[in-house]
Order: C-alpha cells, then structure tokens, then sequence
C-alpha cells in the first residue's frame, strides 16, 4: 500500500512534469516570437526588446524553462496582461466558482443517474425501465449550451416576466455571504449540467446493476431471507457502484477544470469562463495556469480513484 | 410425517423463443432426517425445482403444491416465505467462489443470515459465527472469520457456505451441485462434512448432483430426472443394482468402472433435449438404445416396476427388467447411434436389433 502511494505520485509528477514541458513548448518555443505576440501590433522594436528581456527569452531555452518551472512550483503563475492581477490569485478567486458548480452538479447527477439506473434494473423491460431509458436518450442527445437555454428561457425569462423572481438569470454570490442566494444561483446551472450528466450515469448503473443483479451471490444473498431492498442496496448496489465511482472520480476531477459552456452559458465567473476570456484576449500567463490547474486536478482525481478502487473492492491488491 | 412433499410441480418460462417447459409435473415425499439425491444432466430441471420450493425463480409460471411441514411454500406469500427461507429451508450452490459476496467478509456474511431470522447482537451472532466456522472445519476461526471469501481456498469456502446455511439450525438443506466446483479430493471431503453435520443436527438434506458418486455416498432415495420429469425413482442400493430406465442405465455406464485403463466409458448419445421443443412421447426416446414405436407416441408414466417398493420408473420396457450386465450392456451403448433424424436405432455389430421407427 504504501509502495503504491509512493509509485502512484511519482508517475502523478511524471505526468504533471510532461504537461509542463508541452505547455512551455507550446507557449514559449513554437511561436516564432512570443514577444511581439505579446507586446501587441503598435509595439516598437525596441518596446519588443525590452518585453524580451523582461521575459528572459534572450537566454538558453533550457534556462528559460527550469526558472519557469522554478516559478510554477512555488505557486508563481506570472501575470495578468488585464490589470496586471497575479495568475494566482485571480485563479484563486474563480475555483470556488467552479468548485460549487462542479460538486453540486455532481451530487444531483449521481442522486438521479444512479437511482433512475436502478430502478431501470430491477425492473428491466417495464414502463419504469422504458422512461429511464427515454429520458436517458433525451437529456444524453441535448447539448448542455441548449438545455442551459431552455432553462433560462423558461425558469428564468418566462417566470420573471410572469412576475416570479424565483431564479436569477446570471450571476454569483459567494456561499459564505449567503447560503441561500448561492443555492439560488446555481440552481439552473446544477441541474443542466447535471441531467446531461446524469443520462450517462444512469445507463452505465442500469448495465452494471444487471450484470450483478444476475450474479450467483445475489441468488445466495435472496436465500438468505433478507429483504429485497437489501439484497439491492447491500449486495447488488455495493459492487455495481465500483465502476460508477471510478467514473465519477475522473468526471468530477475533469469538471474541476472549468465547464466552459455551462459557466458562459449562465455567467457563472469561473475558470471555464476565464478559459473563454482568456483565449479569446491572448492572455497567455492566465491560459496556461487554467491548463497547469485543471490537469493537477486530472492526476489527483485518477489517483484517487485508483485508491478508492482499492478501498471498494477488496480483492485488489495496490501493488 | 413427511418434511417435504412436492406434487405435481410444474415450472414454465415464457421466453422470446417460446415457452421453456423446465419442469413438467414432478412428485416426490421426504421424510425428516432422510437425504434425497436429485441426480440428471445439465437442464433436467433438478435445479430449477428446487429454487422454486424456496422461491427462487423469478418470471417462471408455477403450478402444482410444495408441502413443507404441512404448509404449501408454493401458495405463501413472499414475505411469509421470505421467513421460512435461510431460517427453515436453506440452500448451498455449486461454486462457493461466485456464491459468496466478494465484498464482504466471510464472517459479516454469516452474521448476516444470523440476525435476518434472530434477535441477537451483533456481538452473539459473530461468535456464532466463529462457532459455525469451527464446527465446519475452519481452522483458527477466530482470526478466519474477518477474512475475505477470495481469502479462503475452494473447499474452505464451500465450508464457509454451509456454516452460512446451518446458521439458523435449518430442518431443510438443499444442497444443488455443492462439490461440482470442487478438486476431487475436497469433493470427498465436503461429503464427508455434510454426513456428519447431518448425523449431529438431525438436518434434512436434498442433494442436487450430476454426480452419482456423490448419490451413492450419501442419498437415502434418488430420484433420476430426465427433461424436466422424474424418470426413475429408488431407494439407492436399487437404483445402483437393479436400475430400471434406460436413461438412468446410461448415466451408470457412462461412470468410470472399475475395470482398469483398458475399459473404456460409454456416454449417451446425443444431447439433452431442448425444453422449448421437447421430443414427441418419450423425451428420451432419440438417445434411447431400446427405442420402440410406441416410445415416439406415447409418454411412459412413473410406474411401479421391479421388486422393491418405491421404485418406479417411466419406461415403456417391461417392469421386471431391470438391473444389467454391464459388460453387455456397454457393448449394446457403443453401437447405439443417433441418426439423421434424431431417432435411435440399436445396433449390433452392425445389424439392427429393433425395427426403424416408423416414419
């Protein structure tokens, strides 16, 4: 176990190391030069020069890179060209943006996904497992941007003009300052983001669930005399959640990086949104701490899955 | 009184292919304390009438009476089964390893069957526990019973699995294929166990095997079920020395003499039928080495046949013609083909011994 722990966050450097030199190579090497490209079209050459210099791109590429890396690990993103804010701290204030979005969003989608998927399991081919599935193709086949739309058309547009302020159209309140409006805002966006989510959970629970449910444990678990609701959640959920989890683990990790469309979609500030801004402006110091962060929380969610696979099923072994 | 009488059990699947006759009409008694072996191929329908005593088949049609004690499991509801099950009838399965929750450790799993009939702590029912593991044969059960069932080897989880079923002190023990699964020195082992425990608590058993080494060991009385019907029914000496039905003499020659490495085994012919489609009169009669015309009209119902009481078969051959020359009678298996059509004809050397079927 602790051989793995070790194993497992050398390979997370590893991949993390990878990132960084594909990252320094796209921004820093391959454009032709990244100091007019930065210095803007009126910039005189000496103006270019200077931003150069300031930039360490007359060094060695080797030099250039290793104080980068140097910079990166001691949390050193560099600078914003809009108003000059570090990279850090402007980060900082968008991930409890995307963080509240991306958690919540997930515990809707997994509420949904894995109960409408179970339900369509124990009662395969029904009028249940058929609306399951209708559902599940419906929400699975809509794109997020569109659902996001028809949300606010309707929650919000049709219900404000009808004379219920019940859902605020865009927007953000932080959870420490107010519980209730923070819930309020992300509502919509929850559910959106979720019920596209929740489509392809609730497929993959129904299949796991009916591989298990046709297992012979199961068979001795129903000879036992206990409940059916307890040979369901006990036996038969408790393994055909590991696979769920796994999923679950790189999903939710993959969302922590910003979801760009739901953000933009509802104005939610956060880092899927800075993504857009960002790309849209050239804003290079910014992009890359958006594609540092988001693949930091790739590794660590696969690391964690992989640990939790472990605690889950204990036939594995973490060698 | 009988702990257990079956009649006239009939279980069906509907299916997209058409309807899956599993079992067609079977009968039988046990008395308390008695083992019954259910011996027949894969799909003879031994395992689908036992899960439907417990009520364990889901999406069959059931018809006919299981009289536990008196009462019909056939006709209770299935919360008032659900208490008879794991309490008063229990079950083990052919392979200990995919029969165990792979998730939860050996003993939780005990614990589990234990506190779904009694009002116990989960303190006393893991020493229970504990207590089932060392009567079973597990050695150091106090550490064992923490550990996981892909911890344990093949027949200690076999063990393992009916330390779970005797938990509740059952009257009833349906053991189906328990040593199929097993390495044949475990398989003897397990037998072992199963008498012993039996001798010791007074249980019940009906044990379900394609194995007629194992009926020979243990069974009482031996019912031969051939698609989805009994076809022979004795006591075990009988059905061993003096077996009446074809299909049952086949099952006997198609066993391993005791004849050196030169004698060879002697299968039957051909396959079990489709349930879907079952063969016209005698299910049996396309492998059937004695086939005769009535065979292919008629089906031949469980008669009383031979000398000893009880035993009964459903064969058209005359009812004192029982027991058999193995040597002959494996030389007349040999020649018996199956041909185009599916009927038999016998055979030897080369030359017909009954009239081709009428087409």
């Amino acid at each position: 176990m602790g051989a793995f722990l070790v194993r497992r966050v050398l390979f997370g450097l590893l991949v993390l190391w990878i990132i960084s030199v594909v990252v320094f190579v796209m921004f820093f090497v391959a454009p032709h030069d990244p100091a007019r490209l930065l210095a803007g079209r009126q910039a005189t050459a000496s103006e270019i020069l200077a931003i150069r210099h300031n930039l360490g791109l007359d060094r060695p590429i080797l030099e250039q890179y290793g104080s980068w890396v140097w910079k990166l690990v001691h949390g050193d993103l560099g600078f914003s060209y809009r108003g000059s804010v570090p990279v850090r701290d402007l980060l900082g204030s968008r991930i409890p943006v995307t963080a509240s979005l991306a958690f919540g969003a997930a515990v809707i989608w997994l509420v949904i996904g894995v109960g409408a998927g179970v339900l369509a399991a124990i009662k395969p081919r029904t009028i249940a497992d058929r609306l399951v599935t209708f559902f599940a193709l419906f929400f699975y086949s809509m794109p997020t941007f569109l659902l996001g739309l028809f949300f606010l058309f309707f929650f919000f547009f049709k219900l404000y003009t009808a004379g219920f302020h019940l859902f605020p159209g865009s927007g953000y309140v932080n959870l420490k300052d107010d519980p209730l409006g923070w819930a309020d805002h992300l509502i919509l966006p929850w559910f959106a983001l979720a019920l596209v989510t929740a489509a392809v959970y609730s497929r993959l629970t129904r299949g796991t669930m009916l591989d298990v449910l046709g297992e012979d444990y199961i068979r001795t678990a129903r000879s036992k005399g206990i409940s059916e609701g307890r040979v369901i959640v006990r036996h038969a959920l408790r393994s055909a959640l590991t696979p769920v989890v796994t999923q679950f683990g790189i999903d939710l990790g993959a969302l922590l990086g910003g979801a760009i469309v739901t953000e933009n979609v509802f104005g939610l500030p956060g880092l899927g949104q800075l993504a857009v801004q960002s790309i849209s402006d050239q804003n290079l110091p910014v992009i890359i701490g958006i594609v540092i962060v988001a693949s930091l929380f790739i590794v660590v969610a696969n690391m964690c899955v992989d640990l939790l696979y472990a605690v889950l099923d204990p036939r594995v072994r973490l060698t | 009184m009988n702990r257990l009488e079956v009649k006239d059990l009939t279980v069906t699947f509907p299916t997209a292919d058409g309807l899956v006759q599993a079992v067609r009409g079977v009968s039988f008694e046990l008395e308390a304390g008695k083992t019954l072996g259910i011996v027949g191929e894969s799909g003879s329908g031994k395992s689908v009438t036992m899960q439907t005593i417990i009520g364990l088949t889901r999406g069959a049609r059931v018809s006919g009476q299981a009289l536990f004690e008196g009462q019909d499991l056939l006709a209770m509801k299935s919360d008032d089964l659900r208490h008879v099950r794991g309490a008063e009838i229990s079950m083990i399965f052919q392979d200990p390893l995919s029969s165990l929750h792979p998730y939860y450790r050996v003993g939780w799993q005990i614990v589990e069957m234990i506190r779904a009939h009694q009002e116990v702590s989960a303190r006393a029912a893991r020493l229970r526990a504990v207590e089932l593991l060392r009567l079973v044969g597990i050695p150091q059960p106090e550490r064992r019973v923490d550990d996981f069932p892909h911890q344990f080897s093949g027949g200690m989880r076999q063990r393992a699995m009916i330390a779970m079923a005797l938990a509740n002190n059952p009257k009833l023990l349906i053991a189906d294929e328990p040593t199929t699964a097993l390495d044949v020195t475990v398989q003897a082992q397990i037998i072992d166990l199963m008498q012993s425990l039996q001798k010791e608590l007074g249980t019940t058993i009906i044990m379900v095997t394609h194995d007629l080494g194992v009926v020979a060991d243990i069974a009482d009385k031996v019912i031969v079920m051939y698609a989805g019907r009994a076809v022979e029914e004795a006591d075990r000496r009988t059905l061993f020395y003096r077996a009446h039905h074809p299909y049952t003499r086949g099952l006997m020659g198609s066993l391993p003499g005791k004849g050196g490495t030169r004698e060879r085994l002697n299968p039957i012919a051909g396959q079990p039928p489709s349930l879907i489609r079952i063969p016209s009169g005698c299910p049996f009669h396309p492998r059937c080495p004695f086939v005769m015309d009535r065979c292919l009209r008629e089906e031949p119902p469980l008669l009383d046949v031979g000398t000893e009481e009880g035993h009964q078969s459903a064969c058209w051959l005359p009812p004192d013609l029982v027991g058999f020359d193995r040597q002959v009678d494996a030389r007349r298996w040999t020649a018996a083909e199956a041909d185009r059509t599916g009927r038999a004809r016998v055979l030897a050397k080369g030359r017909a011994l009954t009239a081709e079927p009428a087409s």
